[in-house]
């Protein structure tokens, strides 16, 4: 049974409610959690990690709960967010100390160790204590220690936070060769185009909720009574928000008061009013100087969606 | 990749815990310091020998410094101190810098995570005690050497009832330690203070309690190591079995009542099976 279900689950620190009834189920492949900074997504990660109790609802991994199996844990990996590390230990020791928790023999250990230390490029590193190493080399090692023993489940919080650009482009393709291999990957972000370049497979969350799944058009489409948002700079925009109000599919105009020459347009139908803008502007007797649909990549949806 | 062989067994990952919990602690500086610490007084026989200095009053023998030493410097502040500096460690530490977290996402049970890190402590711990003892009895009996073999089994009683006495310390530390975070070291150094206090009373119940009573009631009658002045009560010597039980089911009680906290706090898995 290679899932997670995350039935109705929510979570209260005290009075303060984290997560509010947050239902998911994942299967094989890399899901993207992303949300704001206090938006849910490490209680949610912490929830699905065996890592907190819920308050309310239960999470099944792999069919199993880890209140009733303390072996779920030998099935899943765990990178955490915050910056802690054994800094009395080197990085090979830190690896192999993990290893051996999950029951490996200390020879498997430092084979596995040895590996991942070449793996991650930290060869010049790897025998040198943690408390000295780089927060990208710190990164690297928390990765490191959550895939060393080949778990079928890896949650990963903030991966790329404090890599370099190459060394994000090697986490990416990492963690999109553990989605291939029939594997549960969930990766958090609020940087949406390092997840947009992982997976198309995303969940928003924001104030403890989860506000949409799916890839980035999907959840487009989700949002049906939320217009898609245009900036236009035209010759005369008076006679444009004129002519466009005769159009059922235009919601909303508003001028820019610091620039007299561009509005800004919301329209329920994308696709109907890209077809309709010759016509529009034809009506007008307009020249269109520039269009920019604020929405149209990720980012855009996501500020959206967490206001 | 080749067949991997892993261990499940819940006392062997206890004990691996343990491992490496204490190789941990070897590598701090922190270690270090408290094995010199341990280790100093050593000096003070050679200092004595050297200038013929009387430090109590009248003349004595190495052996009467070493149970000078024992009593007043290893029972009274080293041993309560080590275990309270040890004692934070042991959980409140590790959740405080978070560092917990890389053993919750282990395949342990709270209770082995709790028994691992306590074994650590505690072995490392002992290591402290039993070689700045050791070293000690070395440093003072080099100058009665004519009595070197013969204290020799007073020297290893010594090192069981301050081992044990460290072991009930540390369970009391790391319990306040985990319940209490912060506030603990406060509360730590309050309860020993209470604890050598309720041992000199000639009130059973308070004796009962104090880690600091089992330990000097562990000696032989005659043997006692040198305490403060004050005593309200003479110490009636018991089995050292007693003192251990007790020193043991304290520790016990206490890391069972820790279990449970982080059952409750950190969320552990730990479901039995």
């Amino acid at each position: 049974m290679n899932q997670i279900f995350v039935n109705k689950v929510s979570k209260w620190y005290g009075d303060v409610s984290a997560l509010n009834e947050v239902s998911l189920e994942l299967e094989p492949g890399v899901l993207g959690l992303l949300g704001p900074n206090g938006a849910g997504k490490s209680t949610l990660l912490k929830l699905m990690a065996g890592q907190l109790d819920a308050s309310l609802g239960n999470i099944t991994v792999l069919g199993r709960t880890y209140a009733q199996d303390a072996t779920l844990f030998y099935d899943i990996g765990f990178c955490p967010e915050q910056d802690s590390l054994w800094e009395e230990f080197s990085g090979g020791q830190f690896l192999s100390a993990m290893l051996k928790l999950h029951g490996w023999g200390a020879h498997d250990a430092d084979r596995r160790t040895k590996e991942l230390i070449g793996l991650f490029d930290l060869e010049r590193a790897g025998n040198r204590r943690v408390k000295g190493y780089s927060k990208g080399m710190r990164q690297k090692l928390r990765i490191a220690q959550a895939l060393a023993h080949n778990p079928k489940v890896l949650f990963l919080d903030e991966p790329m936070a404090g890599l370099d650009a190459t060394s994000r482009a090697f986490v990416a393709d990492l963690v999109q060769e553990m989605g291939e291999q029939d594997r549960i990957v969930v990766i958090s972000s609020h940087i949406l185009h390092e997840v947009e370049s992982i997976t198309k497979d995303m969940v928003l969350i924001n104030q403890g909720q989860l506000r949409a799944r799916g890839n980035v058009y999907e959840i487009r489409e989700l949002l049906t009574d939320h217009p898609l948002q245009l900036e236009l700079t035209v010759s005369d925009p008076r006679t444009l928000v004129r002519v466009c109000m005769e159009y059922n599919h235009v919601v909303k105009i508003e001028l820019d008061p610091t620039d007299p020459e561009r509005i800004i347009l919301f329209t329920q139908h994308q696709n109907q009013f890209f077809k309709d803008l010759p016509e529009i502007l034809e009506r007008g007797d307009l020249k269109l100087k520039s269009l920019h649909a604020e929405d149209e990549d990720m980012e855009s949806v996501f500020k959206y969606l967490v206001k | 990749m080749n067949e991997i062989k892993v261990n499940h067994n819940q006392v062997h990952l206890a004990f691996t815990l343990g491992k490496i919990t204490a190789h941990r602690l070897i590598k701090r500086h922190f270690t270090w310091v408290f094995l010199l610490l341990g280790c100093a007084p050593a000096m003070i026989a050679t200092f004595w020998i050297g200038v013929q200095l009387d430090f109590w009053d009248a003349p004595k023998l190495p052996f009467a410094l070493f149970q000078d030493l024992l009593g007043l410097y290893f029972g009274l502040f080293y041993v309560p101190l080590l275990a309270i500096l040890l004692g934070q460690g042991v959980i409140s530490e590790e959740v405080e810098t978070k560092n917990l977290t890389f053993t919750l996402v282990r395949p342990l049970r709270r209770e082995s995570i709790v028994a691992g890190r306590f074994l650590g402590h505690l072995f490392v711990g002992w290591i402290l005690v039993g070689v700045s003892l050791v070293v000690v009895y070395m440093g003072n009996m080099m100058f009665q050497f004519e009595n070197f073999f013969s204290e020799l089994l007073y020297l290893i009683r010594s090192v069981i009832i301050m081992c044990f006495g460290f072991m009930g310390y540390l369970g009391i530390v790391a319990l306040f330690g985990t319940l209490l975070k912060r506030m603990s070291i406060v509360l730590c150094i309050f309860w020993v203070l209470m604890d050598v206090f309720f041992s000199r009373l000639p009130v059973s119940k308070l004796q009962a309690v104090s880690v600091q009573y089992r330990m000097l009631a562990s000696f032989p009658d005659g043997e006692l190591p040198t305490q403060f002045g004050l005593a309200f009560t003479k110490i009636t010597a018991a089995p050292m079995y007693l003192g251990f039980t007790f020193c043991l089911l304290f520790a016990a009680t206490c890391c069972a009542v820790m279990t449970w906290r982080i059952r409750k706090e950190v969320i552990l898995s730990g479901g039995i099976k």
